[in-house]
């Protein structure tokens, strides 16, 4: 393990014990995240990105179960931890904010309040008046104007802006060591969006806390992160720093992702932008071989047969048969 | 979001999914509704229930109306297996006879409250504007009556009576129903297909009863499977009240009420239609809290 | 929340009247002549026309119906026909004992179903939801007539424990509110637990849970807070129902109460009696609700803070 990797997931497989059978939400993924570092994760609806986050919180909900794999934080496998260990982890050494800024705070209580909980949990040492001036000195280090005034508003006389937030002040309450973002801007208006990635791109710099980015906006991937993984039907298929996944994509699925934007567009649902010929495999079904194949405009006979393996390419990887040689010669240099 | 879904949230959209593919919603209803046997068996407790009422009368082994004053009061035997009460009639006849009286009292109760209510309910939740303020504030103010007070009242000015039960419960418990069929209505109403059919150039009434009733026809099974009960409760308090059935006639509410004197000496007498009536009460609240999960989640609240 | 309560005490107003010109069309209107209702038919014309007068029944409809309302602004109800006393006063004097009788049901029924709903409600699916949700359901499908008859028979006739007639001290009251209470308990627990679930689905339960707050508080501040909404609409629905629905047993214990009152008048036929008592217990209905609409607002920023329409 590297000297700067803070969260290594091995071969995690999430599944969920269904009535209908089991379904591999999540198989067999891997990647890591550096100190300071931002990892996008990006993929189709359903592909299990936010399953992945859950994954990692420990929250993962009812029928669903880890059923393998290790998350290391730190070299501390989260996976080992109890339930009440795994609670201080939460909301203090990692932290989320979610997509619907809206409804992702409770209604009935003040936001000061609400940033303030985390502290009550995980700051002991802190009392209520220090609690309260850390709240505020949060809101303000996110451009909250008058956040005293603010500090006693309650969620709904705020702008969905403001909102997203005062989640990303109650994320950073306790300086987490990694900020899970799952879609933080796609219920947001552009202009919004675009102030809210500044003010993560601030944060990344200026408290250099490590971020998993979960979008389906490849220009939220270009503008905030370092590296990016692509997933495809609970699985990674590929993992490479930004730049190389946008000069030089490599899996035909990431090439079709990238293919598929279009140059503008605002107001729409995103998960309409991709149309990729094909449907998404259904995963209570065990499949064989690459589960892209069926969509993929490179596909041979052989993809149907075999799944393929992960193959190291120039600063990453790809699982498709077609860079299996690229290895090789790697290999071979 | 979809973030972290939960089980409750993925039926409802399998039951929306379902509401759309329209044909298969009774199918797939009952699929669901065979997995709980709690839902089975209160379905053939209210088939063996509904079996007694239309059968009853020919099932008798004792005319339920007559009696024999030298076997009054008497405990179960061999030849009256649920025992006599005050006037030497048959209770096991009696019970049986008293089924039909009830369980019509109940259904036929709540097809009026259901009759009007939908059409009221449609009518506010359609036409909206004036009309729906007029219907709702109507609503509100039935609402506000203490309803077996205001039943009774009704009861008083028309007289005793099975006709006049069917008119007091059905005249105040329609609002429930109007109410939720009002907002199904209202949301119906700007759904897509309703639009389709308007510009397909369909006109009002066929949009009513060919979209938004047929639409409507779970929530209404599900709303009449669960207030069956109430009425037959409310017969109950009728009967007790002395505005029940007129004599000799049984019904379960009657019977009840009648073994009240006798509890001491013959406490067998109020058990079994006591028992039939908790039991029957309890199978249709059971089926019907079955029948709306199966047929439509999305009531869960209402 | 001033514009907010204006609106709703306005709103109160206009559905009283309605109440009242209701129930004055079933009981005026509707027979005919209240008169034959109340004699029976069998009094000579001589009576009739003298009890006619007696009531201001020999009026106009609407002059009646004015003067009814005029005097009832004013707390006066009429006299009662058989007893002779103003109806206001037998009310007020009914009300005491209806009202401790729901009261005490309310709460007896709440810490009852609050602890059973939530229970449900957080371990759902599970044998312990189900178990409970039964026991819900069977109280709900117990007829309270023959409940009341089986406890009476109990706990006064055979263990000759608890007094069965009358409503002069607490002791009297425990078996009639034991019986209101079970009934009421298993509506509202399974209504409780449906409100639960409802709000443990919500995002910010999520958010909760992701700042590493226990699930016990997660359930208690979070939840119950935004689940507190309904119940308190519960209350108040419940209230109601137990103070217009207490009848029966109020009967069958003999209380002192306002539906035995109700009952005795419709026996006499005491149209004043009846009339004033559908009024009196709609009004409290809807100060109930009032009430209640008025807690809600309290209780949500959105509508305490704005106000404004619903
Ligand atoms: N509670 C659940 N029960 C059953 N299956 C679930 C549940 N939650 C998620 N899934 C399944 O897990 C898979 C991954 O879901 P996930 O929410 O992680 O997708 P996602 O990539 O975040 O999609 P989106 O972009 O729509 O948020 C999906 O196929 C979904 O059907
Ligand atoms: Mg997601």
């Amino acid at each position: 393990m590297h000297e700067n990797t803070l969260l290594e997931v091995n071969n995690l497989r999430t599944h969920f014990f269904l009535e209908k059978g089991v379904l591999k939400a999540i198989d067999g993924i891997s990647f890591r995240v550096a100190k300071g570092e931002t990892l996008a994760l990006v993929g189709e609806s359903g592909c299990g990105k936010s399953l992945t986050a859950a994954s990692i919180m420990g929250l993962v909900p009812s029928p669903g179960k880890v059923v393998d794999g290790e998350i290391l934080l730190n070299g501390e496998d989260l996976l080992q931890k109890t339930q009440k260990e795994m609670r201080q982890v939460r909301g203090s050494r990692i932290t989320m904010i979610f997509q619907e800024p809206m409804t992702a705070l409770n209604p009935v209580f003040t936001i000061g309040w609400q940033i303030m909980e985390p502290l009550r949990y995980h700051r002991k040492d802190l009392t209520k008046a220090e609690a309260k001036e850390r709240a505020i000195e949060l809101l303000d280090l996110l451009r909250i104007p008058l956040p005293r005034q603010r500090f006693h508003e309650y969620p709904h006389q705020l702008s969905g802006g403001m909102r997203q937030r005062v989640l990303i002040a109650m994320a950073l309450a306790c300086d987490p060591d990694l900020l899970i973002c799952d879609e933080p801007t796609t219920a947001l208006d552009v202009t919004v969006q675009a102030q809210i990635l500044d003010l993560l791109l601030e944060i990344k710099e200026k408290l250099g806390t490590s971020i998993i980015m979960i979008t389906h906006d490849l220009g939220v991937v270009r503008e905030i992160a370092d590296r990016v993984a692509i997933m495809y039907a609970g699985k990674i298929v590929e993992e490479n720093s930004t730049h190389e996944v946008f000069n030089q994509p490599r899996h035909p699925y990431t090439e079709a992702l990238l293919n598929s934007v279009p140059r503008i567009v605002q107001g729409e649902r995103q998960e309409e932008l991709y149309q990729i010929p094909g449907m998404v495999p259904n995963l209570l079904k065990t499949h064989q071989g690459c589960l892209f194949a069926p969509r993929c405009d490179y596909a041979k006979e052989l993809c149907f047969g075999v799944t393929p393996e992960e193959h190291l390419v120039l600063g990453g990887l790809v699982a498709c048969r077609r860079y299996s040689e690229e290895v090789d010669l790697r290999e071979l240099n | 979001m979809i973030l972290f879904r939960n089980r409750t949230k993925l039926y409802e959209e399998v039951g929306m999914a379902d509401v759309l593919r329209d044909t298969g919603l009774y199918k797939d209803a009952w699929r669901r509704l065979k997995r709980s046997p709690a839902a089975l068996v209160a379905m053939g407790f209210i088939g063996f229930v509904v079996f007694l009422a239309i059968f009853g009368p020919y099932l008798t082994p004792h005319d339920p109306n007559l009696g024999n004053l030298m076997v009054r009061l008497k405990p179960p035997s061999a030849t009256h297996w649920f025992g006599t009460d005050q006037l030497g009639r048959d209770v096991f006849s009696r019970v049986i006879a008293g089924t039909r009286i009830s369980l019509f009292i109940g259904v036929v109760a709540e097809l009026i409250a259901l009759t009007i209510g939908v059409i009221m309910g449609t009518i506010a939740g359609f036409f909206g504007g004036w009309v729906d303020k007029l219907i709702s504030r109507l609503i509100e103010i039935l609402s506000s009556f203490p309803f077996l007070l205001f039943a009774l009242a009704i009861m008083m000015v028309l007289g005793p009576g099975i006709i006049n039960i069917f008119i007091a419960i059905g005249l105040l418990s329609w609002t429930n129903v109007a109410r939720l069929i009002r907002g199904q209505v209202m949301r119906l109403k700007t759904s897509e297909y309703v639009m389709a059919a308007r510009a397909a150039g369909a006109n009002e009434l066929s949009i009513i009863f060919k979209h938004l009733i047929p639409n409507c026809m779970s929530t209404i099974i599900v709303i009449l499977t669960m207030d069956i009960p109430g009425a037959i409760m409310t017969e109950t308090f009728f009967s007790y009240i002395g505005m029940g059935v007129r004599p000799p006639h049984a019904s379960w509410g009657k019977m009840l009420s009648e073994s009240r004197m006798y509890m001491r000496t013959a406490p067998t007498y109020s058990i079994f239609s006591g028992l039939l009536l908790m039991l029957t009460v309890l199978a249709f609240n059971t089926f019907g809290d079955a029948l709306r999960d199966a047929l439509d989640p999305r009531l869960k609240n209402k | 929340m001033l514009k907010y309560a204006m609106e709703r005490i306005l709103q109160s107003s206009l559905v009283l009247l309605g109440v009242t010109l209701i129930t004055f069309i079933l009981l005026n209107v509707v027979p005919g002549d209240p008169v034959l209702i109340m004699l029976d038919q069998r009094a000579d014309q001589l009576t009739i026309d003298r009890v006619r007068h007696e009531l201001g029944i020999d009026r106009p409809l609407p002059t009646q119906y004015f003067e009814f309302l005029k005097n009832a602004v004013r707390g006066d109800l009429g006299t009662s026909f058989f007893k002779k006393r103003p109806v206001t006063e037998l009310l007020s004097s009914a009300f005491g004992a209806t009202a401790k009788l729901g009261l005490m049901t309310l709460a007896v029924s709440l810490c009852m179903s609050i602890p059973m709903g939530i229970l449900a409600a957080v371990f759902r699916g599970s044998i312990i939801d189900r178990a409970i949700m039964f026991l819900a359901m069977l109280f709900m499908s117990l007829p309270s007539l023959w409940l009341a008859m089986v406890f009476q028979l109990i706990f006064g006739v055979f263990l000759a424990a608890l007094p069965i007639s009358g409503s002069e001290t607490m002791r009297h009251y425990i078996l009639p509110v034991a019986i209101l209470a079970i009934g009421y308990a298993g509506g509202a627990s399974r209504l409780i637990r449906n409100n639960v679930i409802d709000s443990l689905g919500h995002d910010f339960v999520t958010t909760a849970r992701s700042k590493g707050v226990p699930e016990f508080f997660v359930v208690m501040q979070h939840v119950l807070k935004n689940a507190a909404i309904p119940i308190v609409t519960l209350i108040g629905i419940q209230l109601r129902s137990v103070l217009g629905g207490a009848m029966i047993i109020e009967t069958i214990f003999s209380m002192h109460g306002l539906g035995r009152l109700a009952i005795d008048a419709i026996n006499t036929r005491d149209m004043p009696l009846i009339q004033g008592n559908v009024v009196y217990t709609a009004t409290v209905f809807v100060v109930i609700n009032l009430v209640v609409d008025l807690v809600y607002g309290l209780l949500d920023p959105r509508v305490r803070l704005a106000g404004g329409e619903s």
